[in-house]
């Protein structure tokens, strides 16, 4: 068990700078996520905390030991570190046999061999790989592959696991399979699991506190789940953490009314205290917090209405723009399906507000 | 001190990292060999050229290039090759074609036999088909004349017809190969949709899949192209004894006449820079032509390639494909072990006229041939391993190590493929006999750097391909489980670039085991080679000797390949 | 009249590994002219052979298929028309666009075929690629374009001879996702405009729900149930129709005194009423995470195992039993893992214990 720190941390490739004065700290035994877009940097991150890539400036702490710094003489080598591993494409060695693959780490660390053969197997077992001990890669799949890479990175180390977008590869099945075992195993071993991932649907279920990169590199917010996901900070973490409906709105005397085309129409809202006043903000709205019918403080246009079996998906033209909303087709055929190219009503929950739809500036 | 843009666009600096000491050593070390071994030959034959002594001189170039007897050569040389490469194109495609898109049977045997004539030395090839038409005493000639009650020969292989026909039996393969495996990987999808949109199955043929193999066929064509203008065996074999000449046998005869001298050398030297030349004005006049891009058809899920069904023609076709690898493969093999066992060349194939003497006489009691035999097994086994190694610390370079300037390294060790072997052969030894204090003349060492040079590309790309195939992950997942990053490279890359290193051993050991047209302007009195020993056996008139040695050879060689065979088969490996 | 027939289809592969494969197992279908019907299940199933035999790339083991009111396809009788002749359009799942030809040759190519005048080409290639969005390329290559492009090129050149049959084989699943929610919006446009009928053959079970007039589950080479996807989703035929539609619990029952027990459960039963057709010892109760409500009080008392947040659902896992059942709920009802909690099934579907036809077969062909 054990934390991390990283302290400042500066990283570049050739002449760019990749990650810029980053700063981030998980505790003992939590799993935590770090969430961002495709190529923002942190898998950079993750070579860096695992010895792969040099720093800059800045340090990084495992369990309180000093592992990375920019001096190289300070820094430890990656297999001394004592953090396990699960590389985005597994990585699982093609010349040997789900066993042996296993067996690896502990054979580096010169276990005992009666010991090691114990730990792997059961490594093994708690993967759910039991019986595929003499399989080469060749002969498993890709879910298969990705819970050896998980069973070795076990046996690797009981203080740290690093997982870098390791069921990204998956279809949607095997996926939430196992991410959800993967969660299982951490909250029984109580390892400290760092698991970096562009989806956020995989970071809002698996962790128990997450961090949100930006495209940039930088932290934008830090927390739980929950928090994060009905607080976040600005626009584009609200963007990135599910669908999301941004409506532009313009101050009309003391309230609000839908800007763009078919203005005019007053938005009944909330506006929290730090953005009143502003000529111009943005509602944005999960598809799931609005209901369309027949009456409603706001109105609409219905374009489509798309059957989905357990849901129904309404894309509905509000203010020149067209929005998504979703119900449950239990509650739509109970009070009526809306229909297609007709006009309809809209009433709004949980709201959040803006001052742009873009995002702000890094923290 | 360096400066750095960041990701919000303001500049920052930055020490000076270290850390490539050990990989710019490697490159440099790298570097030193290519250029000693492959560099400098190629330079010398330039210089030799152009320089007499330090004085620039190009009259004896002009004299060279101008002789009518060379002209006429280098005449032949592109003659030939363009008939070679236009007809084994045809027939490589058509074949391919006919095993790749058709349902003709027995695909698996043919597909076997028609890669045969890929192993064989082409020269033995001529060797064969010299005892089966020579213009007298060619068994199916006197058959032929027999039956006809003429004197006149059916064909007459001491002829450009007769080398042509030679040269494609034994290079049709390349464009074969290419075509087969393209059309066998091609996405069926790309031809269904056309048939959906309204075309039948010639049309797609035609506009479909044709163009989209294009660039396989243009691949095998340019193999044949330059194979053809940089070959002397089958040249050699045939048109000697007419004063057929080709500019590989030119050379050859021009140093052989001279007796080794350095005037002898530098004619031949410049000889060499006009064939070379013609090589490059024919790849670029043939990229220019074929003009064909590169195109992505690999399918991706396991689909089954439409086959067309054969009616009426599947029985004539399979009568064709059969016949050809009948006289392809089958009948020179036949003549070879026949002649070889004759008691006499020219006397009747009848069992009372056959001996064992022959190869009695080559494997046993020949000093050449014994010695041949054991040159050429060392030549082969030691260029192959010392090949293999550099050219894997090259290809790892290449591919792992982030260092300025491996592009050069790269087209160094890429360089032999297109510099005709003869040509090679010169520029060895122009540098290794003296002028750098180091003379391995009429040795066997200058044979062995001469096939390093040759071969290290083949050993390169082979490597390449295996590192590149071992992703870095592969390794880092090594560290991160506690290994250092000396035992990541032994229990991981080295492990599973193995197979491919050995691949790479047979790739150039069966190669340098039919080689002639380096080693015949390299040997010595003690150094002859297999091809040389046959080459010289065969000039001086034993004919049953030397086509004894010839089925030796072809032995050795099919034994070498059923080697590869096993070595490479699929086990525990790389995917 | 351009409907699509099956009657009695079937085809057998032998393979090396597992003898005799049933691909297609006596297929009877009836596809209306102008609607949109999709061929709906897991990868395996005979979908893709199905398709491929309306489209005359492989022949039938058994049966008839008919275009409109011309035969196509006649195994007794020998009748194999080809595919160029067959007047259809089709869409494959790896784009199938020709890299050797630009954008205007690979849709003008059925025009070319069928040696269509310049004029009519050039006019009915411009409305193609307008209908797709794709005006403007006519000169790109496809090594230049984008997988969303490419898809749409193969839409062009398939609809350019205004077929009356669209076949469409895994059309989208090579595109991001947002990519292929608007493709589907697109695809449905186009088959409005122009009353195609159109088989699309599709394991993704909301594209298929969204884009069908009527649509078809198999599985292991048989139908298992034909339907409109709104009552195919509300009245599944058997458990295999159930569980491919979306998230399922499937609870094991025993019946006793009119009530039901689950399997492993000690004495309590589940608060859900045994339908009077229902008449075995035992069976299997289903169903969906979103139409199970929580409460404090009352309900299948059982304890929060697992509690996971979704964003803008919470899911919950208990046990019923010796099953393991989800519970989706939007927002946050407070419940924790360990407390006790109770189920209220509001709404579920009875099938017997074993009514899963392919489980069988299944099995034997995963003996790779």
């Amino acid at each position: 068990m054990a934390g991390v720190t990283f302290e400042n941390i500066t990283i570049s490739y050739d002449s760019k700078v990749i990650i810029d004065n980053l700063s981030l700290k998980v505790e003992d035994g939590e799993c935590f996520a770090i969430l961002g877009p495709s190529a923002c940097g942190k898998t950079t991150l993750m070579r860096a905390l695992c010895g792969f890539k040099s720093l800059d400036s800045g340090q990084i702490h495992i369990g309180g030991k000093l592992v990375g710094s920019k001096d190289k003489w300070k820094s430890v080598a990656p297999e001394k570190r004592n953090v396990g591993v699960v590389f985005q494409d597994y990585a699982v060695w093609p010349h040997y046999s789900v066993f042996e693959n296993v067996y690896y780490p502990l054979k580096k660390r010169k276990v005992p061999k009666e010991e090691a053969k114990k730990r792997a197997l059961h490594a093994i077992e708690q993967v759910r790989m039991k019986g595929y001990e003499e399989r080469m890669p060749a002969q498993l799949s890709g879910g298969q592959q990705q819970r050896v890479a998980l069973a070795r990175a076990l046996v690797s180390s009981d203080q740290l696991m690093v997982l870098d977008e390791p069921i990204s590869n998956l279809d949607a099945n095997l996926r939430e399979e196992m991410r959800f075992e993967i969660k299982e195993l951490q909250r029984r071993t109580g390892i400290t699991v760092i698991y970096i991932t562009h989806d956020q649907e995989v970071a809002l279920a698996i962790a128990d506190r997450m961090a949100i990169l930006d495209q940039k590199g930088y932290v934008r917010q830090v927390g739980v789940p929950e928090d994060v996901y009905r607080n976040p900070k600005d626009s584009s973490i609200y963007k990135f953490l599910g669908v999301s409906n941004f409506i532009p709105l313009e101050r009309r005397g003391e309230g609000y009314a839908l800007a763009g085309e078919g203005a005019n129409e007053p938005f009944p809202c909330d506006v929290p205290q730090e953005l009143r006043g502003a000529a111009r903000l943005f509602a944005a709205c999960r598809p799931v917090d609005i209901s369309v019918g027949d009456d409603g403080p706001v109105k609409g246009f219905v374009k489509h209405v798309v059957y989905l079996g357990n849901l129904f998906e309404y894309r509905v033209l509000l203010g020149g723009r067209e929005i998504r909303v979703q119900q449950d087709s239990h509650e739509a055929f109970k009070t009526g399906v809306p229909r297609e190219e007709r006009p309809c009503a809209l009433s709004f929950r949980n709201l959040r507000f803006y001052g742009d739809e873009e995002g702000g500036t890094p923290s | 001190m360096r400066l750095l843009r960041r990701r919000d666009g303001r500049m920052s600096t930055r020490m000076f990292g270290g850390g490539f000491d050990l990989n710019r050593i490697l490159m440099l070390v790298c570097l030193l060999i290519l250029i000693v071994t492959v560099a400098m030959p190629m330079i010398m034959i330039i210089y030799n050229t152009f320089f007499y002594g330090f004085t620039f001189d190009w009259s004896m170039f002009s004299k060279v290039v101008f002789d009518p007897a060379n002209v006429d050569a280098m005449w032949n040389t592109v003659v030939i090759a363009f008939w070679v490469t236009l007809v084994g194109t045809f027939v490589g495609v058509f074949y391919a074609w006919l095993i790749g898109r058709t349902n003709i049977p027995l695909k698996g045997l043919m597909k076997t036999l028609f890669v045969i004539p890929y192993m064989f030395p082409p020269f033995i090839g001529a060797v064969a088909w010299g005892l089966l038409l020579s213009p007298r005493a060619g068994y199916i000639n006197k058959m032929w004349m027999q039956m006809m009650g003429t004197r006149e020969a059916l064909f007459n292989i001491n002829s450009i017809a007769g080398i042509v026909f030679v040269e494609v039996c034994y290079y049709f393969p390349f464009v074969f190969l290419q075509v087969v495996s393209a059309l066998e990987r091609m996405d069926p999808t790309l031809e269904e949709s056309a048939r959906i949109s309204g075309a039948n199955q010639f049309y797609v043929i035609r506009k479909i899949t044709l163009p989209l193999v294009a660039p396989a066929v243009a691949a095998g064509a340019m193999l044949i192209l330059i194979s053809s203008l940089s070959h002397f065996g089958v040249p050699a074999m045939l048109g000697f004894s007419r004063g057929i000449f080709t500019l590989p046998t030119k050379i050859y005869e021009l140093i052989n006449r001279s007796a080794g001298s350095f005037e002898g050398i530098r004619q031949g030297a410049a000889l060499s820079v006009l064939l070379v030349l013609v090589v490059v004005v024919a790849l670029w006049l043939q990229r220019k032509i074929l003009k064909a891009g590169h195109y992505d058809i690999i399918r991706g899920k396991s689909m089954r390639p439409m086959l067309i069904t054969l009616r009426a023609s599947k029985f004539p076709l399979l009568g064709v494909c059969l016949g050809s690898l009948f006289v392809i493969v089958l009948l020179p093999l036949f003549i070879i072990f026949a002649v070889g066992g004759l008691k006499a060349y020219g006397l009747p194939l009848q069992l009372s006229n056959m001996t064992f003497d022959n190869y009695y006489y080559v494997l046993f009691s020949s000093q050449m041939a014994r010695d041949a035999i054991k040159n050429t097994f060392i030549l082969s086994i030691s260029s192959a391993v010392v090949a293999m190694f550099t050219g894997t610390m090259i290809a790892y370079v290449v591919v792992k190590v982030k260092v300025r300037g491996k592009a050069i390294l790269e087209m160094l060790a890429l360089l032999p493929y297109s510099v005709p072997g003869i040509v090679l052969a010169i520029g060895v030894i122009l540098m290794w006999s003296g002028t750098f204090y180091v003379n391995l003349y009429n040795t066997i060492w200058i044979i062995l750097v001469a096939y390093v040079a040759r071969y290290v590309a083949f050993a390169m790309k082979s490597s390449s391909a295996s590192l590149e195939q071992v992703h870095y992950s592969l390794e880092e997942a090594a560290r991160s489980c506690g290994a250092t990053h000396l035992e990541s490279l032994r229990d991981i890359t080295l492990a599973l670039i193995r197979p491919g290193m050995i691949a790479g051993f047979f790739l150039i050991f069966l190669p340098a085991m039919r080689e002639l047209t380096t080693s015949i302007l390299l040997y010595g009195p003690y150094t002859r080679t297999l091809g040389v020993a046959i080459y010289a056996i065969n000039a001086e008139g034993n004919i049953t000797q030397s086509a004894a040695l010839s089925a030796v050879t072809i032995l050795i060689i099919m034994l070498g390949n059923l080697a590869l065979r096993f070595v490479t088969r699929d086990r525990r490996s790389v995917s | 009249m351009s409907g699509v027939a099956l009657k009695n289809v079937t085809k057998k592969f032998s393979t090396r590994t597992l003898g005799e494969v049933t691909a297609v197992d006596d297929f009877n279908l009836e596809i209306k002219e102008g609607e949109c019907f999709s061929l709906l299940g897991p990868s395996g199933c005979g979908k893709t052979t199905t398709l491929r035999m309306i489209a005359g790339f492989e022949d039938l083991g058994g049966g008839e298929i008919w275009i409109g009111d011309k035969p196509v396809s006649v195994k007794k009788r020998n009748l194999y028309v080809q595919p160029e002749d067959r007047g259809l359009g089709m869409v494959f799942q790896a784009f199938a666009v020709w890299p050797h030809l630009n954008v205007f040759e690979n849709v003008a190519f059925p025009l070319r075929v069928r040696k269509v005048g310049k004029s009519e080409m050039d006019s009915r290639v411009a409305e193609a690629l307008r209908n797709t969005g794709l005006s403007g390329l006519e000169r790109t290559f496809p090594s230049d374009l984008s997988g969303g492009q490419l898809q749409r090129i193969a839409l062009a050149r398939a609809i350019v001879m205004n077929p009356k049959v669209l076949l469409l084989d895994e059309p989208l699943s090579n595109l991001d996702p947002k990519l292929r929610e608007s493709m589907r919006f697109e695809i449905k446009a186009l088959q409005r405009r122009f009353n195609f009928t159109i088989i699309y053959v599709t394991h993704d079970q909301a594209e298929a729900m969204a884009l069908s007039d009527r649509m078809l589950v198999m599985d292991m080479g048989k139908i298992q149930q034909i339907d409109t996807p709104t009552n195919m989703y509300t009245n599944p035929a058997n458990k295999f129709v159930y569980g491919f539609l979306g998230l399922s619990n499937f609870v094991d029952v025993n019946i006793s005194d009119g009530k039901a027990y689950p399997e492993g459960s000690t004495g309590q039963a589940l608060p859900c009423a045994i339908p009077a057709t229902f008449s075995e010892p035992s069976g299997t109760v289903a169903s969906r995470p979103n139409e199970i409500d929580l409460t404090a009080e009352g309900g299948f008392r059982t304890e929060v195992k697992a509690r996971i947040f979704l964003g803008d659902y919470t899911e919950y896992r208990v046990d019923v039993g010796n099953k393991e059942v989800r519970i989706q709920s939007t927002g946050d009802r407070g419940f924790k893992v360990g407390d006790s909690v109770g189920l209220d099934f509001t709404r579920v579907q009875w099938y017997s214990r074993d009514d899963s036809v392919g489980d069988a077969e299944r099995e034997r062909r995963k003996v790779i």
